[in-house]
């Protein structure tokens, strides 16, 4: 797994990064895609949830980490 | 052979994988067209639930393809009929992966977020109440309203000035401005292995000239945000 700036070496972000990336990023063959269109409503059903239970953490994580308390603010 | 799951596109398809298992605890496949080879695993269900878990295992084996060979990363979720279909893919999109592959070969991806203090809005707390009419109450908002855009064309100036000094050590970069109040900047950069160091310590320098700015550096990652997505 990629490396981290120290103070942010965390799950929560590590999750966030590969989610940004493995699922918006990357090769796409959409010809071939044997997934239904309701398989692909699941998949983003499932992004989403996925993605809020990220956000949350990262917002633990940033308020826990953050002395100056400003950061417990973060949108993303 | 059935379904396919896709994890990369790569050269040197003689090398040997230093990973035996994908999703669902299926053997990993090297299948070659030319001098490129797709890294595949039979598919058992219909489909991949996007757990986390699926999506972290997905990029594991990207990043331990990325050891042996040069690896253009599929987005989570790619699936392929069948070995046919999946060679098909592979000559309809040869030279576009080949030129991927020409462009990121010992190069990775470095990540960047950098977090702002952003400035409050003097006015939020303007309400209906304060004004005798909507006149004044138009031109407060007015008012706001560009204080906002101010802080928002300085903030572009500020990330767009960080961005194009850490550009200087990468050989591509993107780069989105305030995607969030409070994320000033979210930025992946290509970058020469050889040069991992050099960006990491140049993220430092920035972290240490302002200290009101926070910088998240991460990496190295495949190159996702520098492959043709195709299709």
């Amino acid at each position: 797994m990629p490396t981290h700036s120290p103070d942010w070496e965390s799950h929560e972000l590590t999750i966030l990064d590969v989610l940004d990336r493995a699922l918006n990023k990357g090769i796409v063959i959409w010809g071939d895609l044997t997934l239904s269109v309701a398989d692909v409503d699941l998949v983003y059903v499932g992004l989403k949830a996925l993605l809020c239970s990220v956000d949350t953490a990262e917002r633990m994580r940033a308020a826990a980490l953050d002395p100056l308390g400003w950061e417990s603010k973060i949108e993303g | 052979m059935g379904a396919l799951y896709l994890y990369a596109i790569t050269d040197q398809p003689e090398q040997r994988l230093a990973v035996g298992t994908g999703l669902g605890d299926a053997e990993l496949r090297s299948i070659s067209y030319g001098d490129i080879a797709a890294i595949v695993s039979p598919l058992s269900g219909e489909s991949i639930p996007p757990t986390a878990e699926n999506v972290l295992l997905h990029e594991r084996v990207i990043e331990t393809v990325m050891l042996t060979r040069t690896a253009l990363p599929a987005r989570f979720g790619m699936i392929l009929k069948n070995q046919q279909a999946l060679q098909e893919a592979l000559a309809k999109h040869y030279r576009t992966y080949w030129a991927n592959l020409d462009r990121v070969r010992g190069r990775v991806e470095l990540g960047l977020r950098v977090l702002w203090r952003a400035p409050e809005l003097v006015a939020a707390a303007i309400t209906r109440d304060q004004y005798t009419d909507g006149r004044s109450y138009m031109l407060a908002r007015l008012a706001e309203e560009r204080l906002a855009q101010a802080e928002r064309q300085a903030a572009e100036l500020q990330a767009s000035a960080l961005s194009q000094h850490l550009a200087a050590l990468a050989i591509d970069h993107v780069a989105e401005v305030l995607v969030t109040p409070r994320m000033l900047l979210k930025a992946a950069y290509l970058v020469d292995q050889t040069q991992i160091g050099a960006f990491q310590q140049a993220v430092d320098a920035q972290q240490a000239l302002d200290g009101e700015l926070r910088f998240l550096c991460t990496g190295p990652w495949p190159v996702y945000h520098f492959v043709t997505a195709t299709d």
